[in-house]
């Protein structure tokens, strides 16, 4: 018996010896999937495990003792000051095979500028400037016919137009293909967005905010595929989808842009979560040093943590409403550990008041639960 | 422990929030105001220095009721004696207060203000500066001077005359800071402190060389020898003012109040003309001067811009000074009035006034500086029996500057700087010519402001 654990050890000892010398294995080989993108939006903090409670990346412990609160003199360390940046798409990158190339190249991108400007000036992360010349030079106009060469000299002289820090870019890739069956064909759209953050100065492309690529296909825009459906005749169009006509295709291209933008405003909120020091915690209500200035959304989920000598212990997680310069919120759930147990008991009898270099901040986790319902 | 918290004891003054007295002698309150930063500071700082205020006018004493602890005597003895002053400077708004690090509660930023009683008030005023008396003839003044001794004239001397110019331009610089200049050209208002600073030394350095008009008198203070045999001095100078008035008044004017000719697009002239005599500059064809305007709209459709050039130049077209207006402060689209709308809004622009003034003002300062307005003499050759005296006699000329000589066809040309009248020029130059021309020499033809022909 002795002697068969024996041999079964060496056996083993030899086989452990050979795989520790063999390559290291951290990497899994994945197929690159084609498929079209999905948005990820924060659970609510009711639906939160103890173990969900973690604290997500990209969080900022900066307090804002820095800041001046004027927003056109801001300093550079307050987490308050906010790029100011303006949004180019990359012109008509147009590909495929299939029907109507030519019309795909004719959708406007200015369009899509404004929308996109629209929805990312709502999240608070970035100041823009428009691009929308058209209506500033009418309504400047207007205002000069209305008020005066005097009162618009004022006021014109006292708001300088911003100056960009940075530009956002995107670049799209435009693809249609067409795909035969027997009476007819079907259409096919893809668009695939990329967002570049660039220094016009320098050129230098920002690494953050990484939104990564976003692809979107005709199919998930339509009730029905078979609105896609098209008829060719001596390859001319004769019914169902329309591709020779531009205002057609640029629904489509709209649809599809807005479905994109609503999975690039859900990436860049995770890629720039707001952040808010905790004022003071009465019971199970959480008082926050800054709101909606800072980015704080309606319903926002955020992670409570302790932040002491560059560790990171979470306390739990809440549901945060903000007002203008600064949020109240509810711990919905204390995670289960020492330092929770220990804050929910002094906060149940009075308010706690972080102190003596212990700070407690609040980070958000992502897009909040209803942001797509309610913003997009 | 001898601390009050009055508003516990005080119910009847329930407004004034949680004033609290310190054994220290600090009276202090708390006070928040919604928002954030300076703003949001500076307005609780007010909300609390006026609860202090309030509680201080409403307390006579810092004792109350029979049954409240009482304090310290001597803290309510220095109260009482003190009060008047504390209220006296809360009201003058001198009093200093203490305050807190601000915090946050919320959307608000609060703050614990604290005023001292025990902390006399600091009632002395800052020194006043040297003053401008109407009512004294003269202005004395203390400057040091430095001097190493060159061509002839000792440390000492050179020293004394530094001290001299200082004191001029000190009396003088006094005299521009504290008058609004004695002028009724508001392009002559001065502005800012580099354009003060280049006038102040512009003028004294045209006073100095007749310093000895403007110096009353001087007494040596004391003296510091300097290495490389070098003195300093310390002067008292006394300065007659009204010589001095008059002398800056004389010079104001020259560069007050001069004659232009406008060269502007016609969507220009008219405004430019205007602007120029609102302030107090004369406009018309036979000027020295030029005010010469140029523009370009630039942009796209929706957002037009105008750049607009304003030189100041001399008949020989030297620049005196330019001014270029901010294009990026106003875009409009493109329209028939379009470039009509851009000036009326450029004119309305209250910096831009100030800048363009400024420009005007520097211009007319650079053609006194630079030794007045450039002026051409022809003379035809044959009148002058010593061609090669011209240049010799020309400088002789009292405050002509920088005389150049050349042939041009059958005339000698004589380029010069001269401060004053072209017609007075003329007759000088008629009598100075005398001895170096032929007996058939003509009189001189005033051309216009720049040319005087000898022919």
């Amino acid at each position: 018996m002795l002697k068969k654990i024996l041999v079964s050890a060496i056996v083993t000892t030899l086989i452990v010896g050979c795989q520790s010398t063999g390559p290291s294995n951290q990497t899994n080989k994945v197929t690159v999937k084609n498929k079209a993108s999905n948005a990820s939006i924060a659970k609510s903090a009711y639906d939160f495990a103890d173990d969900d409670i973690t604290v997500p990346a990209y969080f900022d412990t900066q307090g804002l003792e820095r800041c001046t609160f004027d927003i056109q003199k801001e300093s550079d360390g307050c987490p308050l000051k906010k790029p100011i940046v303006r949004i180019y798409f990359d012109n008509n990158d147009v590909a495929g095979q299939g029907k109507g190339v030519e019309h795909l190249k004719e959708v406007n991108n200015l369009k899509l500028v404004q929308m996109l400007e629209n929805q990312l000036a709502g999240l608070s992360r970035f100041r823009i400037i428009t691009r929308d010349d058209q209506v500033i030079g009418q309504e400047q106009e207007t205002y000069l016919a209305e008020q005066g060469a005097s009162a618009y000299a004022k006021r014109a002289a006292s708001q300088r137009i911003l100056a960009p820090d940075f530009v956002v870019k995107i670049d799209t890739t435009k693809t249609v293909d067409t795909f035969y069956a027997q009476s007819s064909g079907v259409m096919d759209y893809t668009l695939e967005m990329t967002a570049a953050v660039i220094d016009p100065f320098t050129k230098e492309k920002m690494s953050h905010p990484n939104i990564g690529k976003i692809r979107v296909k005709s199919a998930d825009v339509v009730k029905s595929k078979d609105e896609l459906n098209v008829v060719i005749v001596s390859g001319r169009y004769y019914s169902g989808f329309n591709f020779a006509d531009p205002q057609v295709v640029q629904a489509m291209m709209s649809d599809m842009a807005s479905r994109g933008f609503d999975i690039f405003l859900t990436r860049m909120l995770s890629e720039m979560p707001a952040t808010a020091q905790v004022l003071g915690i009465k019971g199970d209500r959480l008082s926050l040093d800054r709101g909606q200035n800072a980015g704080v959304l309606v319903d926002e989920t955020m992670i409570v943590f302790q932040y002491e000598a560059g560790f990171v212990e979470p306390i739990g997680v809440a549901t945060v409403t903000p007002s203008k310069q600064s949020a109240s919120g509810k711990i919905v759930k204390w995670k289960n550990s020492k330092l929770a147990d220990s804050i929910k008991k002094q906060a149940g009898s009075g308010i706690f008041r972080p102190g003596n270099g212990v700070k407690i901040f609040a980070v958000s986790v992502g897009t909040p639960a209803n942001f797509l319902e309610n913003r997009t | 422990m001898r601390k009050l918290i009055l508003s516990s004891l005080l119910l009847s003054f329930a407004s004034y929030g949680d004033v609290m007295v310190l054994d220290n002698g600090d009276i202090s309150t708390s006070a928040c105001a919604y928002g954030r930063g300076q703003a949001a500071i500076t307005q609780a700082q007010n909300s609390a220095a006026a609860e202090l205020s309030r509680f201080i006018k409403g307390n006579k004493t810092l004792e109350f009721g029979d049954d409240s602890e009482s304090f310290e005597s001597s803290l309510a003895q220095v109260y009482s004696n003190s009060r008047d002053t504390i209220l006296e400077g809360l009201n003058s708004g001198r009093m200093q207060f203490t305050i807190g690090q601000p915090y946050l509660q919320g959307s608000d930023t609060c703050l614990v203000v604290a005023v001292n009683v025990k902390k006399s008030l600091s009632s002395s005023n800052t020194p006043d500066s040297l003053e401008w008396q109407d009512d004294s003839s003269t202005v004395t003044v203390t400057v040091i001077g430095e001097g190493w001794s060159k061509a002839g004239d000792s440390a000492r001397q050179r020293a004394e005359q530094d001290a001299l110019r200082r004191a001029i331009s000190r009396v003088v610089g006094i005299y521009l800071s504290q008058n609004s200049v004695q002028s009724s050209q508001t392009i002559m208002q001065i502005s800012n402190n580099e354009e003060h600073n280049a006038l102040r030394d512009l003028m004294s350095q045209q006073m100095s060389s007749r310093s000895a008009g403007l110096v009353k008198s001087w007494q040596p203070l004391a003296s510091k020898k300097l290495s490389k045999d070098g003195l300093q001095v310390t002067l008292q100078v006394v300065v007659e003012k009204s010589p001095l008035i008059a002398q800056s008044n004389d010079f104001l004017d020259q560069i007050g109040s001069p004659r232009v000719k406008v060269i502007a697009d016609d969507n220009f002239e008219p405004i430019l003309k205007t602007w120029l005599s609102e302030q107090g500059i004369e406009t018309g064809s036979g000027a020295s001067l030029q005010v010469i305007a140029k523009h370009k709209l630039r942009g796209p459709a929706n957002s037009k811009r105008l750049s607009l050039t304003i030189e100041v130049r001399d008949l020989a077209n030297n620049l005196y000074g330019k001014w270029d207006n901010d294009p990026s402060l106003v875009a409009l689209p493109d329209s028939e009035h379009l470039l009509d709308d851009l000036t009326r809004v450029t004119f309305e622009m209250p910096e831009q006034l100030k800048t363009l003034q400024q420009a005007m003002s520097k211009a007319f300062i650079n053609v006194v500086s630079q030794g007045g307005l450039v002026r051409e003499i022809k003379i035809r050759s044959s009148y002058l029996s010593q061609p090669e005296k011209l240049h010799a006699v020309i400088s002789t000329i009292g405050g002509v500057k920088d005389v150049a000589i050349f042939t041009k066809n059958k005339y000698l040309v004589a380029s010069l700087r001269y401060p004053g009248d072209t017609r007075e020029l003329a007759l000088i130059l008629q009598n100075s010519l005398a001895a170096i021309s032929t007996p058939s020499f003509p009189n001189g033809q005033v051309i216009d402001d720049q040319t005087i022909l000898f022919n």
